[in-house]
């Protein structure tokens, strides 16, 4: 068996290097024994010839009859690459096998090899040593002292030297643990090879380094080295040396997870705009380096907070390796900030129990010179935020999340905050929407440019996929009348008088149908009804409006030609109660609690208006008529430079993912819309010569740092009309005539792309 | 006793649930004196048993079936084994929420797989007898699993491969299970690899949980796998092959609540337990393993948990708590118990000749329909019923849009009392069956201001009418036919929680 690897492995390494084709000499050991590959790529070859070739042995206690019968569906084995110096020449030293061991340079016990060249090379590499080990090292590493003889400017970061006879093309995960990169070969000089190896902080022996891999790599072929790493959240240490033993290079790669296919991927992709992959994730991962190693202790987190209402203990802030990395390297401490909701003690146990919060400790107050971050428990905290020197803010502070699908870490979008806390969306009990921190020492220096706000401080993991009918529908269970739950009897006040408008011209019928559907609403006293339509609608929908609201519907003549929002801005101007509110004639509130729950929306003087989510039909692959996400609400879209550059309406099949919320957005569609009506008549009115309920009313409110607020805790339906499509939904970005100022007072959105 | 279990279909009989939990009882009941048949819901034709066990029968017809079952004195019970009950705050599970509400006032017990349905049915029936039966081995043959110990530990020290198994079904429509656990734990399994020992995993599950999502998912797995589709055969070779099977277990209500029939399972083919994640199975705590470097340490030591040395220990455990002839034995003596209760008790007096109806919501089915007819009942379609099928009484929206009339065939027509006889005038034919109307008009009770709403063909607007028109079809139906036990037959889980909506007055389905 041992001599049919041995074939394999000649003719693979033949294929790159010519020059083996005939049998090499053994290479004889010198002293040490030869680093021994930990990884399990020999082995596994081995067992997959082994079950190739060789007949299966017996499984124990089989019984004859009984067959496996057919194939697995699929093998995956994590990608490697067998090389394994058993055959290589002998000039190939070994690290360990360096004639003069005073010179060798080496890492907490490890050898790494002899540098060559002039003393300033050494101190380079020795300067990359000293970084590696105290990022890996965080919290038993007091900080430098103010002379650093080698700054971390220094270009350390995957960045080979003219010494070393390849590049790196390019680097990510195959799988949560594989990083695997791509080698690119130096133009010009001779056919030759350097042998890479990688090392990490061994998470199993504390205070030592386990090597993961080591590879030849040749100078005249592209070659893909792959890396399996013990923890994709430790640095990582790679050199290159040469075939005697010599140490070229050695390079940092400080946070792996944020590689493409990683867990951080996210987060650069936030900072990428439209450079490319490589110079980002180096550009990005110096700045967080340099970050981390100036990190002044009273600047930096020391606490993250986990609301664990939720919790089952699948989510990735329980899985081991990023326990570790948070608890072990950085120091961390993990608290609830809120216990799990669940009433059997042993899943309460269970869940705090993983995090390593004692079971009947509620969160604790966070003392003076602490700095926490507040996570929803499907998150997991950034390298920005873990890294960064944090100054002096308010209290508490809104910051930026990634939203990325669990299944395979792949990012989607970017959301930051509006730069104004909005009260009415603080007061949520579900849980915050945007991760927090909290800065609460008032003599930390900070980092200037880390702004909490445009930061991008968790990573929140979700499943995409299609959302089922009842969470469309009935996105929450509650019964109760006011938005918020948590709210008190006192804040559930009566609703203030309110008037339904309608525009009914051209489809009366589903007017008629939007008329039965607010008649059915709760806890509206008072509520008023002003229809126009047609001429010839009208004894159809007076009749209709006698029975549903006798003594409190009227109808409105729409005169010929009237476009539909001035149809609209006639029948406001006839309104008389505290509130107003707007709807399209295919809306229909199926949840009898719309019109309370949005006036709950605007008992905060801040809020301007309160809308909510849309539903409707739509044809799905397989001609099938199904209910969808429809409209979301319309958001600043961050660009490239991280400026807003535009509006953007793309989020009706995300936001449901989320946890029911109130999101502040630059405007809603318009077809469901409370206002007051006096700020509606002096600041609002719909556009007489534009389409598609076009007002200034967004714009307006938003430059005077008032919120417009859309809830995904309930949903409206969209009725469709024959022959038309139910996207009807347009924006001119002109209506805003400073996008900036969505900053203030809307949530910002990008999309991610991978 | 003659104990009948119900249960949905046909094929449910062959699904590992049925297969663990009946068929495994069968043999030890009988020799308890009792005999078991398993009776798929739509052959049901006679009250021929003493017991009736509901499994898994959430709809319409298992509550009527459950009511005369009740009224002529037969012993009604429910079969509990996965949690679609204690999530009060989730709309996907209201069904179900429904269909418990209205079964227990007919159910003398509830049976079920764990202690935590225990105070999951205090929640609905606080005085109602709850026993639990956990799953039972099918054989324990000590002298097989000492040779079959003995060869997978022989080969394991041979070759010094390790051969881990995760198994079972890898999705639910509501929840995340099996596959997305595998996942969320699978970085668990990444310093088995530091062991020494060339692991491989096999994962085997149903096809249809095999999505590309799940699939990309199991990215999160550490070491080499490969992946099998599931049957019976199949299982019991893997886990003849496998030296340790893997069983990470969410903290979610619906995984807390499940029996231990994995474990009791594997435990049966010689296989060492790794359970991550909530500690389902800590009476077993003795035997398997929590983590994976105490199970590496062991292996290093050649002394697994379960090892010659601990099949004396092994055999207890699972006699305490998978017993079949125990579980047997004590599930006779509490139907015992609650026989000899029920008989103390008055017996409701019971309606001779009531009239059934089974009232059709949005979602129904044909085999509802044609149950109801065998039942000599009558199928009563709603405006939102879709199926065209040959309705005994149709409730329509009225021209004017202000409420409903309603159609009658000649058999409904002559059930009717005299006075609504006489409202009902010819109305013509439908699949050429005779129809007469009842209009709104004639029974104020029909007017409705959600017509058309009903009518939109969003379905926004009908769950926005549904709760009222559900509820005025009730009141009616009541009225036409007075001495008649009247069952809404509604699978669709929007409507289930569109009939909550108004809090004052909940209308409740099954």
């Amino acid at each position: 068996m041992l001599k049919k690897l041995k074939k394999y492995l000649r003719k693979a390494l033949s294929l790159i290097f010519p020059s083996l084709k005939s049998k090499p000499k053994k290479a004889k050991k010198k002293g040490g024994e030869k680093v021994r590959q930990k990884a399990t790529t020999v082995a596994q070859k081995a067992v997959d010839l082994e079950s190739q070739n060789a007949p299966r042995s017996a499984a124990p206690e089989q019984k004859a009859e009984k067959k496996v019968e057919g194939r697995s569906r699929s093998q995956h084995v994590p990608p490697s690459f067998p090389f394994h110096p058993t055959d290589l020449p002998s000039a190939w030293k070994s690290v360990e096998s360096a004639e003069d061991a005073i010179q060798v340079l080496e890492i907490r016990g490890r050898s790494l090899g002899r540098p060559r060249g002039a003393p300033a090379i050494r101190e380079r590499l020795e300067g990359v040593l000293k970084r590696f080990d105290r990022i890996s090292w965080h919290s038993s590493v007091a900080p430098p002292a103010d002379s650093d003889p080698v700054p971390a400017s220094s270009t350390d970061m995957l960045v080979f030297d003219a010494n070393t006879c390849f590049d790196l093309g390019d680097i990510w995960f195959v799988d949560r643990e594989t990083l695997r990169l791509r080698m690119l070969p130096k133009n010009g000089g001779e056919a030759t090879f350097q042998i890479v190896r990688c090392y990490q902080r061994d998470p199993a022996h504390e205070n030592s380094v386990r090597q993961l891999m080591e590879q030849p790599v040749a100078s005249d072929t592209t070659t893909f080295v792959d890396v399996k790493l013990a923890n994709p959240y430790l640095p990582l240490l790679m050199s290159v040396c040469e075939q005697g033993g010599e140490l070229v290079e050695l390079v940092i790669l400080p946070f792996p997870s944020l590689c493409r296919g990683g867990p951080h991927y996210g987060e650069l992709l936030a900072t990428t705009g439209k450079k490319p992959y490589l110079g980002v994730l180096c550009e990005v991962g110096g700045m967080l380096l340099q970050s981390a190693l100036h990190r002044q202790p009273s600047a930096r987190l020391t606490e993250l907070k986990i609301d664990l209402r939720p919790a089952t203990g699948t989510e990735r802030i329980f899985a081991p390796d990023l326990l570790y990395w948070l608890k072990s390297v950085l120091g961390l401490k993990l608290v609830a900030s809120h216990l799990p909701s669940a009433e059997n003690d042993t899943v309460r146990n269970y869940i705090l129990a993983s995090l390593g919060v004692e079971p009947g400790v509620a969160a604790h107050v966070l003392g003076e010179g602490g700095k926490a971050l507040r996570l929803s428990v499907d998150a997991i905290p950034t390298v920005e935020a873990l890294m960064s020197n944090w100054g002096f803010g308010a209290a508490i502070v809104e910051s930026g999340f990634v939203m990325a699908s669990i299944h395979d870490n792949m990012p989607k979008w970017l959301f930051r905050p509006p730069e104004r806390p909005c009260g009415a969306v603080n007061s949520m009990e579900a849980g915050a929407l945007f991760p927090e921190l909290e800065l609460l020492d008032s003599s930390a220096l900070g980092t200037e440019n880390v702004q909490p706000r445009t930061a991008v401080s968790a990573i929140r993991f979700c499943r995409f996929g299609p959302i089922d009918e009842v969470s469309l529908v009935y996105p929450t269970m509650s019964t109760d009348a006011i938005e918020s739950a948590g709210s008190t009897a006192v804040e559930a006040a009566a609703v203030p008088t309110t008037t339904a408008l309608l525009n009914a011209s051209a489809d009366a019928i589903a007017a008629i149908a939007c008329l039965e559907a607010i008649a059915l609403q709760l806890g509206v006293q008072g509520l008023k009804v002003l229809v126009a339509g047609d001429l010839a609608d009208a004894p159809l929908i007076e009749n209709h409006l006698q029975r549903l609201f006798p003594g409190a519907g009227r109808f409105i003549v729409a005169e010929e030609g009237e476009s539909n929002n001035a149809v609209l801005n006639r029948l406001a101007a006839m309104v008389e109660s505290e509130l107003l509110l707007i709807m399209a004639a295919p809306i229909l509130l199926h949840e009898p609690r719309s019109i309370q729950k949005l006036a709950s929306l605007m008992v905060s003087a801040d809020v301007a208006s309160a809308s909510c989510f849309l539903i409707g039909e739509r044809q799905s692959n397989k001609n099938l008529v199904k209910l969808a996400p429809v409209f979301a609400g319309w958001f600043g879209e961050i660009g490239a430079d991280g400026q807003i550059s535009s509006i953007i309406s793309a989020l009706e099949e995300t936001l449901p993912l989320l946890p029911p919320a109130r999101w502040p957005v630059a405007s809603s569609s318009g077809r469901v819309l409370m206002a007051r009506t006096a700020e509606w008549r002096q600041f609002g009115g719909f556009d007489e010569a534009g389409q598609n309920m076009t007002t200034k009313f967004w714009s307006n409110m938003i430059s005077m740092g008032r919120f417009h607020l859309l809830t995904t805790t309930f949903t409206a339906g969209l009725q469709s009309r024959e022959g038309e499509q139910i996207d009807i939904f347009s924006m001119e970005t002109d209506l805003f005539p400073d996008l900036r100022q969505l900053e203030t007072s809307s949530v910002q959105i990008r999309r991610l792309v991978a | 006793m003659k104990i009948c279990i119900v249960v949905p279909t046909e094929r449910y009989l062959s699904n590992a649930g049925a297969r663990i939990r009946y068929q495994r009882l069968r043999a030890p009941l009988f020799a308890a004196g009792h005999e078991v048949s398993v009776l798929p819901i739509d052959a049901f034709k006679d009250l021929d048993h003493d017991v009736y066990l509901f499994s898994k029968c959430y709809e319409a017809t298992s509550q009527l079936i459950a009511r005369m079952a009740a009224r002529a004195g037969k012993i009604v019970g429910v079969d509990l084994f996965d949690d679609y009950f204690s999530q009060h705050d989730n709309g996907q599970t209201r069904r179900f929420r429904s269909w418990l509400e209205e079964f227990l006032p007919n159910a003398d017990f509830v049976l079920c797989s764990t202690p935590t349905f225990i105070d999951i049915v205090r929640d609905y029936a606080p005085q109602l007898p709850v026993h639990v039966m956990g799953d039972s081995f099918d054989t324990f043959d000590i002298e097989k699993l000492r040779r079959l110990l003995n060869a997978k530990h022989s080969d394991l020290w041979a070759t010094r491969t390790l051969r881990v198994a995760w198994y079972g079904r890898g999705d639910n429509a509501l929840f995340p299970v099996g596959l997305a656990d595998l996942a969320a734990f699978g970085p668990h399994l990444s310093s088995l690899q530091n062991l020494g020992f060339t692991v491989r995993l096999e994962i085997m599950t149903n096809s249809q949980a095999m999505t590309a999502d799940a699939l990309a998912s199991l990215a999160a797995i550490p070491v080499p796998f490969e992946l099998h589709e599931w049957s019976e055969a199949e299982e019991e070779a893997l886990l003849s092959r496998s030296h340790v099977v893997f069983l990470p277990v969410s903290a979610q209500s619906f995984s807390v609540a499940k029996s231990l029939n994995r474990c009791i399972t594997a435990f049966s083919f010689g296989c060492q337990i790794l359970s991550v994640g909530y500690p389902l199975y800590e009476v077993f705590d003795t035997i398997i393993y929590r983590d994976v470097s105490t199970l590496g340490d062991d292996l290093e030591r050649k002394q697994p948990r379960l090892r010659l040395e601990t099949l004396k220990a092994l055999e207890h455990l699972l006699h305490l708590h998978a017993d079949p002839v125990a579980g047997a034995n004590n599930l006779s003596a509490f139907l015992n118990t609650v026989a000899s209760v029920k008989m103390t008790k008055p017996q409701e007096p019971s309606k001779v000749d009531s009239t059934i109806l089974f009232l059709h919501g949005i979602g129904s089915t044909g085999l509802i329909h044609k149950f109801v007819r065998r039942q000599k009942g009558l199928s009563v379609s709603s405006p939102f019923t879709a199926m065209s099928l040959n309705y005994d009484v149709r409730f329509e929206w009225s021209d004017e849009c202000t409420g409903l009339n309603i159609l009658l065939s000649k058999r409904a027509r002559a059930l009717l009392s005299d006075a609504f006889r006489q409202m009902s005038t010819e109305h013509g034919s439908i699949n050429d069956i005779p129809f007469y109307k009842i209009t709104q008009e004639a029974i104020p009770e029909l007017s409705l201001n959600v017509a058309f709403l009903g009518k939109s063909t969003s379905a926004s607007g009908k769950y926005a009418a549904y709760q009222d028109v559900m509820k005025v079809m009730n009141t009616v139906v009541g009225k036409l036919f007075p001495d008649s036990d009247c069952f809404v037959s509604e699978l669709s889980r929007t409507a289930h929680r569109a009939a909550i909506d108004n809090v004052v007055e909940p209308f409740g389905l099954q």
